[in-house]
């Protein structure tokens, strides 16, 4: 059977969605490790080596997988790169925000066409389960709204600027991050975090959420001047026996048990 | 005023990175007036990235990342021993191979966990900004412990650092104060390693101590001007990270870097000076020239 590599755990059930029973579907990244720190070992480069496609964010998420995963298209291996096939936000700089799974209607977006490309590599034609796994994104995005409506106002800060494409979807302002940027692997100033204590303060921020690669002591430090929780969003981690859907769920019922 | 102190009056966390920084400048200062002296350095960036594996650990484990940096301290420092003892291999290659070793434990622990609560970047490059009371405790129990340490052993540690040899003939064990001066070494890598990470805690070894002994004839000196310049950087640090917007552990590194090079020029210019000097005062004598000629 032929083998679809993902890089990340959060697209393992959609692109599983897509191909049905036609191929395999194998995780690069283990479950919770951070993409943007991760390097890969000689087995990953013989499982990508082996795949019909490798399916990757793009837009350096996985900054240690650059090289692998050009690497793997110079051999021939198509290489989609799902940012390449969204709408794309950029940051407060000019970059553009890698985070597009955190939105699934971002993420939909690119259903169709991935479904057209490993539906050609693997000689079967996935156009009807690319439209399913965009529809059932679209429910999942309604039930993602409705729970966020429960909330009188949504104002966030988090550990990095992960969150961009979930706010502007939902109606959730991030007024800031601990590290501003898209990546875990910078360090915070003081100049930054004391801007982002007087935000909090101002904009009577409920709780601080921080993810995987936020520096914990920091932000523990900073919630007890701000006077609120310090709540983990689980935005790079599939909950054990679930997929994106259930991921997309946990986060946002911590985002709404958050800020009730 | 406001531009020196308003950062540290309105924001705690500051006030407890200062805090914390400025002890461990400190216990840097003494430990590192040894380092600079013994020449040690090579073995305090190793014992400071042999931490990492036993910080990864702790974290994974759920224990404190101060006892696992402590067990991976040990670990490195026994293994330094046993392969410099049996394989008369010479000390700097002893402690290479077990430097590369560790980190590289650290790097496999870290990135083949599926749940590592921390990362390496917060080990690294420290979390200066996340200082709590109770890191602190911790802080001033590792100064006391090393400044007592410094005290009681400062005659056999001074002898080691400039006679080695002189120390063999007067009577102690150059190996017990040997092992007890990287132990002193080590827990000030462990205390610190939180404040400005594994990889710049060297900085703060290093660059306040040797430019206390550009100065200083005698150990006390050395780790006065240590100390005073240690806790100026941290401050001018932290001062650099607020009003510049640069990551604050590192700004604190290299400020204590730069004042050393500052006091290297302040010393390189003086002895130019002096040394012009002598020949003004050779050509203002003529009768000193005649004589040497003859």
């Amino acid at each position: 059977m032929p083998t679809v590599v993902v890089t990340y755990s959060a697209l393992e059930s959609v692109v599983a969605g897509i191909v049905g029973d036609s191929a395999r579907v194998v995780v690069l990244i283990p479950n919770g490790a951070d993409p943007h720190d991760f390097e890969p070992s000689a087995k990953d480069l013989e499982t990508m080596s082996s795949a019909a496609v490798v399916v990757a964010n793009g837009l350096d998420l996985e900054a240690g997988l650059v090289d692998a995963l050009d690497q793997t298209e110079a051999s021939g291996i198509p290489v989609f790169h799902i940012a390449d096939h969204v709408t794309l936000r950029k940051g407060t700089g000019d970059a553009d925000d890698p985070h597009v799974w955190l939105d699934p209607l971002t993420l939909a977006e690119a259903a169709p066409a991935l479904a057209q490309e490993i539906g050609g590599r693997i000689g079967s034609d996935l156009t009807s389960a690319g439209t399913e796994v965009a529809k059932s994104l679209g429910d999942l995005s309604a039930d993602i709204d409705a729970r966020i409506k429960t909330l009188e106002s949504c104002v966030i800060v988090t550990g990095h600027d992960s969150l961009g494409y979930f706010g502007a979807r939902y109606g959730c302002e991030v007024v800031g991050s601990i590290i501003p940027g898209f990546s875990t692997a910078a360090e915070a100033t003081a100049k930054d975090l004391t801007e982002l204590k007087t935000l909090a303060r101002a904009e009577g921020v409920k709780a601080i959420f921080t993810e995987l690669g936020t520096p914990t002591d920091v932000a523990d430090q900073l919630a007890r001047e701000v006077g609120v929780d310090v709540i983990e969003l689980a935005t790079h981690v599939v909950p054990a026996g679930g997929g994106y859907d259930e991921m997309m769920i946990a986060l946002t019922d911590s985002i709404v048990a958050g800020l009730s | 005023m406001d531009f020196l102190f308003g950062p540290f009056t309105d924001n705690e966390f500051l006030r407890l990175s200062l805090v914390a920084t400025c002890i461990v400048a400190v216990t840097c200062a003494i430990a590192g007036a040894f380092v600079v002296l013994r020449g040690l350095a090579f073995v305090g960036d190793a014992l400071a990235h042999g931490v990492v594996p036993g910080v990864a650990i702790a974290l994974l484990a759920g224990f404190s990342g101060v006892l696992g940096a402590a067990i991976g301290a040990a670990v490195m420092m026994g293994g330094v021993g046993v392969v410099n003892r049996r394989f008369r291999l010479s000390n700097d290659t002893a402690i290479g191979l077990l430097f590369v070793g560790m980190l590289a434990l650290g790097v496999i622990i870290q990135s083949r966990s599926e749940s590592f609560a921390g990362d390496l970047t917060a080990v690294l490059f420290g979390e200066v900004l996340g200082i709590t009371w109770s890191d602190i405790a911790w802080q001033v129990v590792a100064l006391v412990v090393v400044a007592g340490t410094a005290w009681v052993c400062r005659r056999p540690f001074l002898l080691l650092s400039f006679d080695e040899g002189l120390a063999a003939t007067s009577g102690f064990s150059v190996r017990r104060f040997a092992n007890i001066l990287l132990a002193m070494v080590a827990l000030t890598v462990v205390a610190s390693f939180q404040t400005v990470g594994t990889l710049l805690v060297l900085g703060m070894l290093v660059a306040p101590a040797a430019t206390g002994a550009l100065f200083g004839r005698r150990i006390l000196t050395v780790v006065a001007i240590a100390a005073v310049v240690g806790v100026v950087s941290s401050y001018v640090g932290l001062l650099l990270s607020y009003h510049a917007d640069l990551a604050a552990s590192a700004s604190i590194v290299l400020t204590a870097v730069v004042v050393f090079a500052l006091a290297a020029s302040i010393v390189e210019i003086r002895r130019w000076l002096e040394h012009r000097r002598d020949i003004h005062h050779l050509h203002d004598h003529p009768h000193f020239h005649e004589h040497v000629h003859h």
